[in-house]
């Protein structure tokens, strides 16, 4: 398996660029509340509909609240959504896959099946069917978000799992008895983790987009609690005379899902010699 | 050819099968069930008319019953009615669907014209600046959400232009079809961007394979042009993981039609689905995600098809 070349990433702009798009939205999602210059949910009656400026760096909506802190707040909103639904897709998924690869046989036939399975839904169709049945609101959101992308990260596990699991440690540590929980764990499960970053990082600029498309459709974060997908939605109905309400949300998310894309293209880069070229 | 096509039907029954128990199973997920959704509170019913609207949709059989009931059914192409305007599911989606198919096609082609461009464009160009600025373009594309992309088109257009591309009813293009393309050229922009950045970077980095292939090497040391030696060797080749690309980023657009036909106010099958959703109408939800699955998985398999057509490896075996 191949390991990071640390060096090497400091050459690649483009996911120096991504990383350091990540981690302002990470610390701007951390600390939204302290950061923020209002409240994200205090009302200002007196300045409604008020355009960008001094006060209000990226204006005020129909309400008075200040759109950048409600951006802010949405950055915690739509990051943790998205974050909790990569870690339960990556953490299932990576389950499946190690079992499936390292099983064999009908277990794995079974597992990967299912997999397709899930796989024969467009992402945005299966989260609707999950947060139709379940309802509205972040916590379905998580789960259907997760159970979209698990399926991704089985098969990203599974491959190099079948590889790995042929290695002489693992006979060696097969042979000595080593559970095979343990052997998962401490032998197989380290040597495949260079893809499941990767996939970690892209998994995370598509959820972020699924869990905006769902707020925009009304079935993500609740209002008033801000969303960026919500407040995108809700801008429709003043964006003639406000368009700085349907502009910032969406600029929010591009600069979110370009930024986790980048990170992950650059860390496959940086782990796949083969795909450098192209 | 026809080992390789009798493979891919037979795989298809059971991933319909399977598609369908996922779509039952989820709906199942419904927190009580769906009298008890639909209804809201059971303080309006006695538990006695409960009970009869249940045994009237057949929620009080066992759920394998159920089941083998609904589905058998949906195969004869009876999926329930709408609780909602009481008439057949299959009908209201047959209703919506040339719409939703029209995007879908509109946004296929204008993802094809542009990505296939602008992927040979780069990949011809390589190293030079116009390649880093399409290839950013291209990276632009797949992260703008295609309801921003719709929110701001239409917020150009009524403010700069002062068209508003979302009033007005809808006009089927059989009725006048300069008017009906007129309404759907914009949502199908909307939604064949981020395919035409998919499309983009795929035939970049696929002509790019090409060129390095011994075949390209021979044909340039003949004396042929690096023009003819794209255009007529690589490009073709090319063309098989773009096929396959499509194939799967088609049945994407109709995932994407749905939140594009909600920016737009169309009146196809995503919009169908949301107000199925919102109004907690089951039938129609389930109807229409089984709907769309199956269409995603037909898509995939014309996909692998025309693959199979294009690559004498597949046809001739």
């Amino acid at each position: 398996m191949k390991t990071l070349r640390i060096p090497r990433l400091w050459r690649a702009p483009g996911m120096l660029f991504g990383l350091a798009l990540s981690v302002l939205l990470v610390v701007v999602a951390i600390f939204a509340l302290q950061l923020a210059p209002f409240p994200p949910l205090e009302q200002h009656a007196a300045d409604m509909l008020r355009p960008p400026g001094t006060v209000y760096a990226l204006g005020s909506d129909l309400m008075g609240r200040d759109v950048l802190s409600r951006l802010m707040r949405g950055a915690t909103n739509s990051l943790r959504v998205a974050a909790l639904a990569v870690a339960l897709a990556a953490s299932l998924g990576t389950l499946v896959g190690l079992i499936a690869g390292y099983a064999g046989g009908w277990l794995d036939v079974i597992l990967m099946r299912l997999a397709d399975l899930l796989f024969a839904f467009p992402p945005l169709l299966l989260a609707l069917a999950i947060v139709s049945a379940l309802g509205a609101g972040a916590e379905n959101a998580v789960l259907a978000i997760g159970i979209v992308y698990t399926p991704i990260f089985a098969r990203v596990a599974r491959a190099p799992t079948l590889l790995v699991k042929t290695r002489e440690y693992v006979t060696a540590a097969r042979a000595q008895g080593v559970s095979v929980w343990r052997i998962l764990w401490r032998h197989i499960l380290p040597n495949i983790a260079a893809p499941i970053i990767v996939q970690i990082s892209l998994a995370l600029a598509w959820a972020i987009l699924l869990e905006a498309s769902l707020s925009y459709l009304g079935l993500g974060t609740k209002p008033p609690e801000p969303s960026w997908g919500a407040m995108l939605s809700e801008s429709r109905r003043d964006m003639e005379y406000a368009p700085w309400l349907a502009i910032t949300p969406g600029a929010a998310i591009m600069l979110a899902v370009l930024g986790f894309n980048m990170l992950g293209d650059g860390l496959r880069d940086a782990l796949d010699p083969q795909m450098r070229n192209t | 050819m026809s080992r390789f096509i009798t493979q891919r039907l037979i795989v298809f029954a059971p991933t319909l099968f399977g598609v369908a128990v996922i779509v039952f199973v989820v709906m199942r997920l419904i927190p009580g069930d769906t009298i008890t959704a639909q209804i809201g509170t059971q303080t309006l019913l006695t538990d006695a008319q409960a009970a009869s609207l249940r045994a009237y949709y057949g929620l009080d059989k066992p759920v394998l019953e159920q089941f083998t009931s609904w589905f058998g059914a949906a195969l004869r192409g009876d999926l329930g009615l709408s609780v909602r305007s009481g008439k057949p599911v299959l009908g209201e989606i047959l209703s919506r669907f040339p719409l939703t198919l029209e995007l879908g096609l509109l946004a296929l082609l204008i993802g094809l014209v542009l990505g296939l461009t602008l992927g040979m464009f780069t990949a011809t160009r390589r190293g030079t600046l116009a390649d880093a600025a399409g290839q950013f373009l291209a990276l632009i594309g797949l992260a703008l959400p295609n309801f921003w992309l719709g929110t701001l088109i239409i917020l150009v257009l009524s403010t700069v232009f002062h068209i508003l591309p979302n009033s007005g009813d809808y006009t089927p293009f059989s009725q006048d079809p300069l008017r009906n393309l007129g309404q759907l050229i914009f949502p199908a922009f909307t939604l064949g961007l981020g395919l035409t950045a998919s499309i983009a970077r795929t035939t970049r980095s696929a002509v790019l394979e090409e060129l390095r292939q011994d075949y390209a090497r021979t044909a340039r040391s003949k004396g042929l042009s690096e023009r003819w030696v794209t255009l007529k060797h690589c490009f073709r080749n090319a063309l098989l993981p773009v096929i396959t690309l499509v194939g799967i980023q088609a049945g994407y657009l109709l995932g994407g039609a749905i939140v594009v036909e909600e920016v737009f106010a169309l009146p196809g099958l995503g919009r169908l689905l949301l107000n199925a959703i919102g109004q907690r109408d089951y039938a129609v939800t389930q109807g229409v995600i089984l709907f769309i699955a199956l269409n995603f998985l037909l898509i995939n398999l014309l996909a692998d098809l025309a693959y199979a057509l294009v690559n004498p490896r597949v046809r001739n075996a």
